[in-house]
């Protein structure tokens, strides 16, 4: 069963489309990463897969039904993002409590625990929080609430890289305690990817590519050698990435498809896999030559 | 314990590695059942697909077998092919480059097969 | 399969009640101050007449409740508005609709009213038995439970209708901003013009005179509940369609 469905979904405001057309789906039990630059349109996606915006055009549909100013939809789902708006004078403990009366699932000793080992006090108060600690809170909300669609939105902001990896290691046992269908946004790939199932990478409100991770590490070779002949082997269409290394040296990366390997390797090409983060950046970037294409004329 | 996040092999192949070197030292023997994808996925902090799919690999290659509802065992002979196949595979290719490298470097024959002799491996336990 | 939750509205609205409740509890207390605030105002007396004949001089004071009464039901209008924008903040943090986050507020602004209605009657009498054991010289007029009771509840009524015209232009504000400005222009302009059409039709006289010029209680009731339920369905109906936590 699919549990997350969009089709040619948009979302404009004014002139500018934040979502442009975005056709995909997501089967349960499942962790998709969303990955995009900022601005790509991530967010605003996610607020529509969550019923909080209403799409311009197009469907999204969320356990077979429209998440929008939908209860059985928000049962089943929560949506966790930096800037959770959680009432001042209620205190971390009077939260979870009241989280707990919402959602069905709800695991306190999880939450209790969890809080205990972030060394977040319950009787604190949201407001005073730093940053960071007000990220760990809320993925502690959303892993403790165990809901069949969990989101996370840029939920590491401002933590440290100790409290990341304890968040993702968190979040893959409790997942595999209780699988359910997750979506997690980052600008950035590699601290998350091991934990993915597929990747979902957008650019300027469309979808750039919906892969699982093995398809993803297979998508594109790097390739480095001498220019011409590097020229000649590829069509200048599947060239993503291309990098000058020395006078007549050049790096390209390449989409992997009719490539021949063993007539590149006899001339002499080095051929190597394309690690999954750098050619996220590669593929959403404007230039194939990256920020080397601004100096190159000065 | 966490996989090498460095290596590009794919995870799932990494996984394969590990359970393939875990059967060769007799960690893993024949007739055991081998750890499940959940285990994998929380022993490596990796999705459990991927785990999956590294059991699956060994299981296409008729390392693993699967006992309905018991979960995946260590093939008879495993341990034998195992070291037949990265024979035939892994070392040779590694030989094939030390050749390669001992003639792009104009050594000898018999020094890199010195060379070889030379090499104090540290004890494993 | 992970089991999916269902939820009915109700339940789920009285769980948004306890949440809002506690989150908004802050109200509770700025109730407090300003009856207190209005007392202290009203204890030297709203109206004071002096006459004075050859060396003696005489001064009437009149004292009533009235002062807490107007503070009160100020405090219910912001009561509303601020109940409005909470909801819009707090009630998607957690499960919710646009309807149930309704029901909810809406169920919070009773209980706020009916607290701010009573304890505003209450405050009046408070102030005069403090007047009574304090001061000498005050003639007073007996209250018979069943006035009180009155007094009681067109208080309440009252701070319903306060509370709810706060709510809706609160949720009108949420919609689009720019009513945020538009309407208190528009109602200080009406006003303005008002004052100074001496003959004309005066609109928001004949609105107030609606309320207040009723004699009997129970049509009085009638006709502030009707408006409550006219002001709450417009409101539930501009928020069905409202974006959140953009």
């Amino acid at each position: 069963m699919k549990n997350v469905e969009c089709n040619r979904l948009t979302k404009k405001y004014g002139s500018i489309y934040a979502v442009n057309d975005l056709t995909f789906s997501i089967p349960e039990n499942s962790i998709t990463g969303l990955i995009g630059r900022n601005g790509a349109g991530k967010t605003t996606l996610l607020k529509m897969l969550a019923g909080f915006l209403l799409p311009s055009g197009g469907t999204v549909r969320i356990l077979g039904q429209n998440p929008f100013n939908n209860l059985q939809v928000a049962a089943n789902l929560i949506f966790i993002d930096d800037e959770l708006a959680l009432p001042e004078n209620m205190n971390l403990g009077e939260i979870l409590d009241t989280a707990a009366t919402f959602y069905e699932n709800w695991q306190p000793d999880i939450a209790y625990g969890l809080l205990d080992y972030f060394s977040l006090d319950l009787r604190s108060y949201y407001q005073q929080l730093s940053k960071g600690m007000k990220s760990t809170f809320n993925v502690i909300l959303g892993i403790a609430a165990r809901c069949p669609i969990t989101i996370f939105d840029e939920p590491t902001v401002g933590m440290d890289a100790a409290v990341r990896k304890d968040f993702y290691r968190a979040l893959l046992k409790d997942y595999l305690q209780q699988p359910r269908t997750i979506i997690l946004s980052s600008h950035l790939l590699g601290e998350i990817e091991d934990l993915l199932d597929s990747i979902l990478l957008i650019d300027a409100g469309k979808k750039c590519l919906h892969l699982s991770m093995d398809e993803l590490r297979s998508y594109a070779v790097g390739l480095s050698g001498n220019s011409k002949l590097l020229h000649e082997l590829v069509k200048e269409e599947d060239i993503i990435f291309r990098q000058q290394l020395g006078k007549d040296k050049i790096y390209l990366v390449v989409r992997n498809r009719k490539i021949d390997f063993s007539a590149a390797r006899f001339k002499g090409l080095e051929i190597g896999p394309v690690p999954a983060n750098d050619l996220c950046v590669y593929l959403t970037a404007k230039h194939k030559g990256g920020i080397d294409d601004v100096f190159k004329h000065s | 314990m966490y996989l090498n996040a460095d290596d590009l092999t794919p995870l799932y192949m990494q996984v394969a590695e590990w359970l393939e070197l875990e059967i060769l030292n007799g960690s893993l023997q024949s007739n055991e059942k081998v750890y499940s994808q959940y285990q994998l996925a929380e022993m490596f902090n990796i999705n459990p697909a991927t785990a999956a799919k590294g059991l699956s690999l060994l299981a296409e290659q008729n390392l693993l077998y699967k006992k309905r509802g018991l979960g995946m065992f260590v093939a008879p002979q495993a341990k034998e092919k195992i070291r037949a196949k990265r024979i035939k595979e892994n070392l040779q290719q590694l030989v094939l480059q030390l050749v390669a490298e001992a003639k792009r470097l104009q050594l000898s024959q018999a020094e890199l097969i010195a060379m070889i002799k030379n090499v104090d491996l540290p004890k494993e336990e | 399969m992970m089991s999916l939750s269902t939820v009915n509205l109700l339940t789920n609205a009285r769980r948004q009640f306890n949440y809002k409740l506690k989150a908004n509890a802050g109200l509770f207390v700025s109730l407090l101050a300003v009856q207190m605030l209005a007392a202290l105002l009203s204890a030297n007396g709203t109206v004071s007449i002096g006459w004075g004949t050859g060396n003696s001089v005489a001064y009437l004071r009149l004292i009533s409740g009235d002062v807490i009464i107007i503070f009160s039901l100020l405090w219910a209008f912001t009561a509303g508005l601020t109940v409005a924008a909470n909801a819009q903040r707090y009630d998607f943090v957690f499960v919710t609709n646009r309807l149930s986050s309704n029901l909810s507020s809406m169920a919070v602004l009773f209980i706020l009213s009916a607290g701010g209605g009573v304890s505003a009657t209450l405050c009046g009498i408070l102030l005069r038995a403090f007047l009574i054991i304090t001061k000498d010289g005050f003639i007073f007029t007996n209250i018979s439970p069943y006035v009180l009771l009155i007094g009681i509840c067109s208080a309440v009524l009252y701070s319903l209708l306060f509370s709810a015209v706060g709510y809706f232009l609160g949720i009108l504000a949420q919609r689009n901003k720019a009513y945020a400005i538009l309407l208190p222009a528009l109602f200080l302009g009406l006003l303005f013009v008002e004052a100074r059409s001496v003959g004309g039709t005066r609109h928001i006289l004949s609105v107030i005179h609606f309320f207040i010029r009723e004699s009997s209680l129970l049509i009085f009731a009638l006709k502030i509940l009707l408006t409550v339920a006219l002001l709450y369905g417009a409101a539930i109906l501009i928020a069905s369609k409202m974006e959140v936590r953009q």
